[in-house]
């Protein structure tokens, strides 16, 4: 009871110290740096508020036309109006969009944008592809209408606080269909999941919540409703909701069928769509070699050393995407690759990210490997010896946000590269590195994409949206002569041509192709000045091919995706297929067709630019009001004001925890903090004055009344994505009143901590990595010396990866307070010692030390009852042993001697970030073993 | 105190009288029916057809502004020189047009959907959720004559020759003895149905969700014609004449014989269409979603004009001698010129708009979002 009162004020002091700025990771955390210093500005049109740096205006003008087209098509579908302004932030670059500080998290390279609720942002990068901009633009502004229509539907129908909002395969399933046409990537996510007999049924959605999956089925499930039951249903089901607890039941007034009823359709609709396939289309392993099996593999290049053959490939296998190599050889069933790490990413600043999915990566004869890595603020060049295994050289380049899919030209001299500028269009470029010169070969607004060389050195083989069917997302193949820059057309068509190689004798390309919604290898027949000839397809695979790549015997290297992973394989002799293959005649190509780009903002859309300057708005409140029988009653509450962007926060808490009506006035704690994220310096300032009682048990002076009234500054300082700095240091004065005895003092704390964390985590806690904490520091009375101690804090945290999904982790901490009124730690329970009361052991010094084996227990439980069924995902399992104590004075144990425990725990996530844990175990003083078992049941994360 | 304080107090005064107030009006019209007087009914007579012999000259002016505490629902039904409306709160108001005071309400379901209709005293209000269906309320006494359980419903009822002809959600077409609740017929199409039915000259037309319409003989339930126009349907069914008119989700405006069923013509706008059209003598005008109001010659089809205004257009266009004035989701309430379509009056709304505007004893009203309901008179 009497510690209540001090852990409640040490939790104030607590929240007041850890604002955003360290809340980007709390206690760890990988860093969100702010490389770039953006010069916002705003464009506001009829609907929006578009922010954008000067660096980009084209790209936000044509992003401003896109969104003014998406309001009047959408206000129209879903027969409703946004009545207040849109706030639309554009990046120019993903690279860019990272540093966004409207969401505090890191921002995976997946994430194409999102909209945020609180205060209606939506926040978009452009990636290099307008079409794909435009489509993220409205399946935002389709979020945006959803959300009002809906909130307008319960508002007008006073259902203020209705118990359902639609599922997110049903948001993201309609902001999907009314974005984008379906395309051969949905079709193959599709397809191999019904070929392959996993497609997941209405009922079950919720179990791949999030997945691209659950996108993609989402969608199909919309257009199946709208295609069966009427376009008109999509909406209903939006505006039915007000009147059911869940969405099922809406889901029956609107179709008709309950969830189950429409499963049975709609999985019956799928295997007529999809069986009759395999009649005439096989799976790629039927007909070509397994290279790779386990996990998701990419972009492989061809490599040989000493005669034999090796396939170079990125790939996420654990969790990190590195890259691999392995030997070209064809695997026999259920026998698993033998692929080495050549370079493990996402672990060290130099390799942050691959782009697994939009940078290939080249190997020349001289084993000399090249490829694109985000490293730092931009993206670099790197080129890595693979037979040393040491990377050779690393270039940036000015202005080059982006460097993805470099190939060497034949002679192992010159790369070529997709640049992605600072201003966010991609182009073709050719890096010497003899002379280290760069030289820029398309210079326009299209999306011209992996480029790679003709044998002779003299073209550039490259795809591209650059023919005016662009305008409907199409790509087709463009030769670029190098000598002299002219730009030749190789095909011509609507579908989306990509990832084209040159054959080793530079009479064919190998490209990758949609035709048929049917992702597919093709060869182009190539004439003696490398005109077109003829188009064969040389696949027909019921699962998606990708990035061809020739070796020297005539075959091909190939990635699929295929019974839900991303593999490699081997086609051998190639041209052999021509004999049988379906051919396309070269007709219709147009050279030197209108070049077209996207319209800018049209005049009477604009209403004015200016330079963006902060205005802070609400982004929370919230309080809380309290009785204790023995305390009393008490209040606080907390407003947090932020600039749009999220850079710039104003915290503001005031608690009153008087006892009696006599000592209200005098008993309003309060802090007040400015928190800027802006610059890669972050730093947070404020003052604050806590009151309130303390009360230990342990102490001589068990009971004190404290008011101190100070200021403090803060500052953390990101080294890498993984490391940083911070220092904070408080001034403040202190009136501590004792029971027989009045402390004042004019107190200085200063502390610094190193902080690492590039820890992977899994469902329930890290499973891969490290990370540590150490701070030291002092707090001082600077006037009386009635204060004075110093800090050591340590707390370091490794993680061995035994499998996929299994880890043995280990924690070592040690935590001392030394000298003059030094403050206790206190530990026990379930976030350290377990199997004790929680925070029932205190000492001014802390050692101890977890271990656990983190291992999947059950991967999803499912009850079924007679009126419905509940899941619960992502059981782990972990066996625990814990040992340490805190003790106080001078190395010595207290009376209990050194504690400990053992035994096994589980951990259930829900709903996204709450972990549950229940642990079950037996306590030991290492010299007796508890009696019975103890069980202990909290929330929290794995350390 | 003043006028504004009044006002409030006397709603504080009837919300605190209880949520369970009589909507009681005693000196009603008694003995009135809907034959005689068709603004007993929403969208002014039973063919759902939004022509008004009265006329407001712009400029307009606003007259009054109440907040009832919930939003009424899709419409009023003005009788004389009282507005009737459910409300999305399950309440049923009654409004006196010259001040916009509230006379009574009550709360008689979870969620009114659409206006009542009032006949021989007697109001009948569907509600789409809740306990009841259908209830039929005496005004003057202000007590439940009867109730249909179930049968939830978006349309409004049509009363005529003593029977009471309803429409549930789920495709149930149902005739009931007006004044005892007796069901005397009912018809399960099956299907869905979200828009109220048109009737004229014994002819009832129902059109379901799934673009189905079917003609009902009222007094034996038989279908008399039905046709498939294979596209779906939001908007109420239009009789103008001989003539019907649905408007469908995709676009499409058919025009079928009424009697015959047989359709004789159709136009696609290629905008996704709610709202039911207005047919005047010699054209009809379709209220879009994409906020363009178009004219379009009765004969030929043939466009005469084309508005834009901002904003989906809620609800179907009023029409009068001179103008036409449509209300929209943007905020705004447009007067346009019937002749050439030009803009003679547009107001800024408070709110996006609940309604289709009405007039009746000289007042435009409407509802639109936060103020409720706004009455606009000529500003003279």
């Amino acid at each position: 009871m009497n510690t209540t009162k001090s852990k409640i004020f040490f939790i104030i002091l607590l929240l007041s110290f850890s604002s955003s700025l360290l809340a980007q990771g709390f206690y760890f955390g990988r860093n969100k740096i702010q490389y770039t210093q953006f010069n916002w500005h705003i464009l506001k049109t009829k609907h929006f508020d578009i922010y954008y740096y000067p660096e980009m205006q084209d790209i936000a003008e044509k992003g401003a036309q896109f969104a003014e087209d998406a309001y009047y098509t959408l206000q129209s579908k879903f027969n409703h109006t946004i009545t207040r302004r849109i706030p639309l932030i554009f990046y120019s670059t993903h690279a860019h969009f990272q540093q966004t500080n409207i969401t505090p998290g890191f921002i995976p390279e997946g994430v194409g944008g999102f909209f945020e609720f609180l205060k209606g942002r939506v926040v978009i990068p452009n990636t290099g592809n307008l079409n794909q901009f435009r489509k993220v633009i409205t399946h935002e502004l389709i979020h945006v209408f959803m959300h009002s229509k809906i909130a307008g539907i319960l508002r007008n129908n006073e259902r203020m606080t209705s118990a359902v909002f639609p599922p997110l395969w049903y948001t993201e399933g309609l902001a999907e269909y009314w974005s984008s046409e379906w395309d051969g990537q949905a079709e193959m996510v599709l397809k191999d999941a019904v070929l392959h007999n996993y497609m997941i049924s209405v009922e079950d959605l919720w179990k791949i919540s999030g997945t691209y999956m659950m996108y993609k089925v989402g969608q199909a499930v919309l257009e199946y409703i709208s295609d069966t039951y009427g376009e008109d249903k999509i909406l209903l089901l939006m505006e039915n909701i007000w009147k059911h607890n869940s969405f099922e039941e809406c889901f029956i007034e609107t179709i008709g069928l309950s969830y189950r009823e429409f499963d049975s359709q709609w999985l019956y609709h799928l295997k007529k769509r999809y069986y009759p396939l395999l009649a005439d289309n096989d799976f790629s392993r039927k007909i070509s070699a397994t290279i790779v099996r386990e996990g998701y593999n990419f972009k492989p290049a061809y490599y040989e050393r000493d005669g034999k053959p090796y396939t170079v490939f990125t790939a996420n296998r654990t969790g990190y995407s590195s890259i691999y190599m392995t030997p070209l050889k064809q695997l026999k069933i259920g026998e698993n690759d033998d692929s080495d790490i050549l370079i493990k990413g996402e672990e060290t600043s130099d390799f942050e990210g691959f782009h697994l999915f939009s940078s290939k990566i080249d190997v020349n004869s001289e084993g000399i490997l090249a490829f694109g890595s985000k490293s730092g603020e931009n993206d670099a060049l790197y080129i890595y010896d693979i037979a040393d295994r040491k990377v050779r050289a690393k270039y940036y380049f000015d202005n080059l946000v982006g460097i993805l899919s470099p190939a060497w030209s034949p002679d192992g001299q010159k790369i070529t590269f997709t640049g992605l500028s600072f201003g966010g269009y991609k182009d073709i470029y050719i890096f010497d590195t003899g002379t280290e010169e760069l030289l820029k070969l398309t210079d326009d607004t299209y999306d011209d994409n992996d480029p790679s060389w003709s044998p002779d050195g003299n073209f550039i083989v490259f795809s591209s949206d650059r023919t005016e069917l662009g305008k409907k997302w199409s790509y087709n193949l463009f030769l670029i002569n190098v000598n002299d820059g002219n730009i030749a057309y190789l095909t011509y068509g609507n579908q989306k041509d990509a990832a084209p190689v040159f054959s080793p004798d530079g009479k064919h390309i190998a490209f990758t192709s949609d035709r048929d919604l049917s992702l597919n290898i093709y060869l182009l027949e190539l004439d003696g000045t490398k005109n077109p000839k003829k188009e064969y397809k040389i696949t027909s695979f019921a699962n998606a091919t990708f990035d061809p790549e020739w070796t020297p015997e005539g075959g091909l290297l190939f990635g699929v995706y295929e019974f839900q992973r991303f593999q490699i394989r081997y086609l051998e002799n190639v041209l052999q297929y021509k004999e049988n293959a379906k051919t396309y005649q070269i007709s219709g190509i147009r050279r030197g067709a209108i070049p077209w780009q996207f319209e800018n903002l049209k005049a009477e859309f604009q209403i004015e630019k200016m330079k963006y300057s902060k205005e802070y708005d609400l982004d929370i409140v919230q309080s809380q009001v309290s009785n204790d029988p023995i305390f009393g009653t008490t209040g606080g509450a907390q407003v947090a004001f932020t600039d749009i962007m999220g850079n710039d926060q104003y915290h503001f808490l005031i608690y009153n925890n008087a006892r009696t009506s006599s000592e209200f006035l005098r008993s309003f704690s309060f802090a007040l903090t400015k928190v800027s994220l802006e610059k890669r310096m972050n730093y947070a300032y404020g003052i604050f004055r806590y009151v309130g009682r303390n009360f230990s048990r342990l102490d001589d002076d068990f009971y004190s009344y404290e008011d101190r009234l100070g200021g403090f500054i803060a500052l953390s300082y990101p080294i890498s994505q993984f490391m940083r700095i911070e220092y904070s240091s408080s001034y403040s004065y202190s009136d501590r009143d004792f029971i027989y005895r009045r402390r004042l003092a004019y107190l200085t704390a200063n502390f610094i901590s190193i902080v690492k964390d590039n820890s992977l985590w899994s469902a329930s806690g890290p499973i891969d990595g490290e990370r540590f904490k150490i701070t030291i520091g002092n707090t001082f009375d600077i006037k009386y010396s009635n204060v004075n101690y110093y800090t050591i804090m340590a707390d370091y945290r490794k993680y061995f990866r035994l499998g996929l999904r299994s880890a043995y982790a280990v924690r070592l901490l040690y935590l001392q307070n030394k000298g003059r009124e030094a403050r206790r730690f206190w530990i026990g329970g379930s976030w350290d010692l377990r199997g004790y009361p929680f925070w029932s052991i205190t000492g001014r010094q802390v050692a101890f030390t977890s271990h656990e084996l983190r291992f999947p227990f059950i991967d999803l439980l499912g009850i079924r009852f007679p009126f419905g069924s509940i899941g619960f995902p992502s059981i782990r399992g972990a066996l625990f042993f814990d040992a340490g104590n805190a003790w106080d004075g001078p190395w010595q144990w207290n009376h209990e001697g050194l504690l400990g425990s053992f035994g096994i725990g589980l951990r259930m996530r829900l709903v996204g970030y709450l972990v549950l844990r229940l642990d079950f175990g037996k306590r030991t003083d290492f010299t007796h073993i508890q009696n019975g078992i103890f069980t202990q049941f909290f929330f929290g994360w794995d350390f | 105190m003043s006028a504004r304080r009044l006002k409030y107090t006397i709603i504080l005064l009837i919300f605190l009288a209880g949520c369970g107030s009589s909507l009681r009006i005693s000196d009603f019209p008694a003995g009135k029916s809907a034959d005689k007087n068709p603004l007993m009914t929403s969208q002014l007579t039973y063919s759902r057809n939004t022509v008004s012999s009265q006329e407001l000259i712009p400029p307009l002016t606003e007259d009054w502004e109440e907040d009832y505490q919930s939003l009424p629902n899709n419409g009023f039904t003005a009788v004389n020189n009282w507005l009737f409306f459910g409300m999305k709160n399950g309440y049923l108001a009654a409004v006196d047009i010259d001040d916009g005071d509230l006379e009574g309400k009550k709360n008689l379901g979870d969620a009114c959907s659409v206006p009542p209709t009032i006949y021989n005293n007697i109001l009948y209000q569907a509600f789409e959720i809740g306990a009841y269906g259908l209830i039929a309320y005496d005004v003057s006494d202000g007590s439940s004559i009867w109730t249909i359980d179930g049968h939830f419903s978006r349309s409004s009822p049509v009363i005529v020759n003593e029977i009471a002809l309803f429409q549930s959600l789920r495709g149930e077409v149902i005739c009931f003895n007006y004044l005892t609740g007796e069901e005397i017929w009912i018809q399960s199409l099956n299907k869905d149905i979200r828009n109220s039915p048109a009737f004229k000259d014994n002819v009832l037309i129902t059109v379901t969700l799934d673009g189905t319409i079917y003609a009902f003989d009222p007094t034996s339930g038989n279908i008399t014609w039905e046709l498939n126009l294979n596209s779906p349907v939001f908007a109420d069914p239009v009789i103008d004449g001989e003539l019907l008119y649905v408007a469908s989700h995709a676009g499409t405006l058919f025009v079928i014989e009424l009697r015959s069923g047989q359709l004789l013509s159709n136009k696609e706008f290629n905008i996704e269409l709610f709202n039911s059209p207005t047919i005047d003598k010699n054209s009809i005008y379709i209220a879009s979603s994409n906020g363009t109001l178009i004219s379009i010659n009765k004969s030929s089809l043939e466009n005469n004009w084309i508005f834009s205004g901002e904003g989906p257009i809620f609800g179907s266009a009023l029409v009068t001698n001179s103008y036409v004035y449509i209300t929209t989701m943007a905020k705004k309430l447009y007067i346009i010129s019937k002749n050439d379509g030009q803009l003679i009056q547009k107001i800024e709304l408070v709110g996006r708009a609940r309604s289709a505007p009405i007039i009746n004893q000289g007042k435009l009203i409407l509802a639109c979002e936060s103020r409720q309901v706004i009455a606009y008179v000529e500003d003279r």
